[in-house]
């Protein structure tokens, strides 16, 4: 099968066609089937059949491109790590936009943007936003457009419980949020971390020092600046980006909503 | 430094009075506050810092401007934002600290350079995705713990092991997985270098 994904041509081919269904459940957001056979990355996926010697089990193997990425039993972590690694392809390659590590929601019109690492705590904020009334963009990625724009990515949230490092998967709706469908402006970038009983003290970046918040969670920093600059810079001039560590999400959630209200400069 | 001279093979970015340095060779980016880039804009390798000092009076209105730009020379040099030589300039007896130049110079504390850099960071560090390699050791040894038998079988040493033993299909088998710490590493995207969809970004002359 072939399929693109923000600009990008992926073909997966596999031993057993029966394995495609399942596989099809674990291609990145927004992908589209495509009718070309050319693609800029193939997958190979031999899945295990019947053993043909006493007392040994075959592998499912996974191959991008000739170098093997995946051999094991069991055929859920085989498609797991598919998916992992067609996620990171897409947002590495990503053509006429941007991928940045960030929560996203959407509040009175403009984009609340949240960069961050993993356990930084971007998730839990969203979260909070959702359940004060803000609209679920992204958990993972800001999809960031030509124009600085942030685009829906709206992947189930994954959710930590306390010290639980495998996370479970919610639909925005599900925590009682609606998902965005239109492209927003960012009218606010917050760089935090979660520290207990941290106290909430913001100071504004400027723009070059917003830049480099930013540039230090896209994920196609290292293929150059003129991928990344423009877009990020549309957004450092037009957005307001503060900086804090955090205690509990619940606590700042509405200094948020007011901040992006209100006018910038 | 007689005549300090900036790096060239960075890519520039105006964001108002500041400057944004993406540095090819190096894989950093670096922010210059306003006093650092008008310093830096001026290090053409053909004046020296008295030089600079005196185009830069007007502008920055500081009384002790030579002292300001031997500072900041200090800063960029530490960020190696100039070509060499890479030892840092000296005017006077010792390098003036941070706090005795604002003392000297009467100037606010805004006016002070400020370099703040970042290493880029590869795909893997910038999301979430940790590279893991699975594999089983089937043939269990029963005088030996699981740990053991991954380590014996150990593809690569550059991760964290973490060793488990499962149930699969009423055979028990030893799961050993590296989540590896390198997420450039060949083991994680596959030998062939082809496969690899995130390599180094290669040197490339002045994109602007």
């Amino acid at each position: 099968m072939s399929f693109s994904a923000y600009g990008t041509h992926f073909g997966i081919r596999v031993t057993d066609p029966t394995v495609l269904e399942r596989v099809q459940q674990h291609l990145p957001w927004g992908w589209e089937p495509a009718a070309s056979s050319q693609v800029d990355f193939m997958y190979s996926l031999v899945a295990a059949g019947a053993s043909k010697r006493q007392g040994t089990r075959p592998y499912h193997l996974l191959y991008a491109g000739s170098g093997r990425i995946a051999r094991t039993h069991n055929f859920d972590e085989l498609c797991a790590r598919l998916a992992s690694h067609l996620e990171l392809v897409t947002a590495f390659l990503a053509k006429n936009c941007l991928f940045v590590h960030a929560g996203v929601v959407g509040w009175q019109g403009k984009a609340i943007m949240i960069p961050g690492r993993s356990f930084s705590g971007k998730t839990s904020l969203v979260t909070a936003l959702i359940k004060r009334g803000a609209t679920y963009y992204s958990d993972e990625f800001a999809i960031l457009d030509s124009q600085g724009w942030v685009r829906p990515y709206p992947s189930p949230l994954s959710v930590r419980d306390g010290d639980d490092l495998n996370a479970k998967k919610y639909a925005a709706e599900e925590l009682g949020g609606q998902v965005g469908v239109e492209p927003l402006p960012v009218g606010l970038v917050v760089i935090t971390d979660y520290q207990p009983e941290a106290q909430w003290r913001p100071r504004a970046l400027s723009p070059a020092q917003a830049m480099l918040a930013l540039m230090n969670n896209t994920i196609a920093a290292l293929r150059g600046p003129e991928v990344s600059i423009p877009i990020l810079k549309q957004v450092v001039l037009k957005a307001k980006t503060i900086k804090s560590k955090r205690g509990e999400a619940e606590e700042i959630v509405p200094l948020l909503q007011k901040l992006v209200s209100a006018p910038h400069r | 430094m007689d005549y300090p001279k900036r790096l060239e093979n960075v890519y520039v970015e105006t964001l108002g009075d500041e400057l944004c340095l993406y540095d090819w060779t190096g894989q950093k980016m670096h922010a210059l506050n306003p006093t650092a880039a008008l310093v830096w804009q001026q290090c053409d390798g053909q004046s020296t810092p008295a030089e600079i000092a005196a185009r830069l009076q007007p502008k920055i209105e500081a009384n002790h401007a030579e002292e300001l730009v031997q500072y900041t020379l200090k800063q960029l040099s530490q960020a190696h934002l100039l070509a060499e030589p890479e030892t840092p300039p000296v005017l006077t007896q010792r390098n003036l600290t941070r706090r005795e130049l604002l003392k000297m110079a009467g100037m606010s504390l805004a006016l002070l350079p400020v370099v703040k850099s970042i290493e880029l960071p590869t795909a893997l560090q910038a999301c979430s995705a940790n590279c893991t390699f699975s594999y089983f050791v089937n043939e269990i040894d029963q005088g030996k713990s699981c740990n053991e038998q991954c380590t014996e079988n150990l593809i690569t040493t550059r991760g964290e092991l973490l060793c488990s033993a499962d149930l699969i299909n009423d055979d028990t088998v030893c799961r050993c997985t590296t989540v590896l710490l390198d997420p450039t590493a060949d083991v994680c995207w596959g030998s062939d270098p082809n496969s690899n969809p995130f390599p180094a970004a290669q040197g490339r002359k002045n994109a602007r």
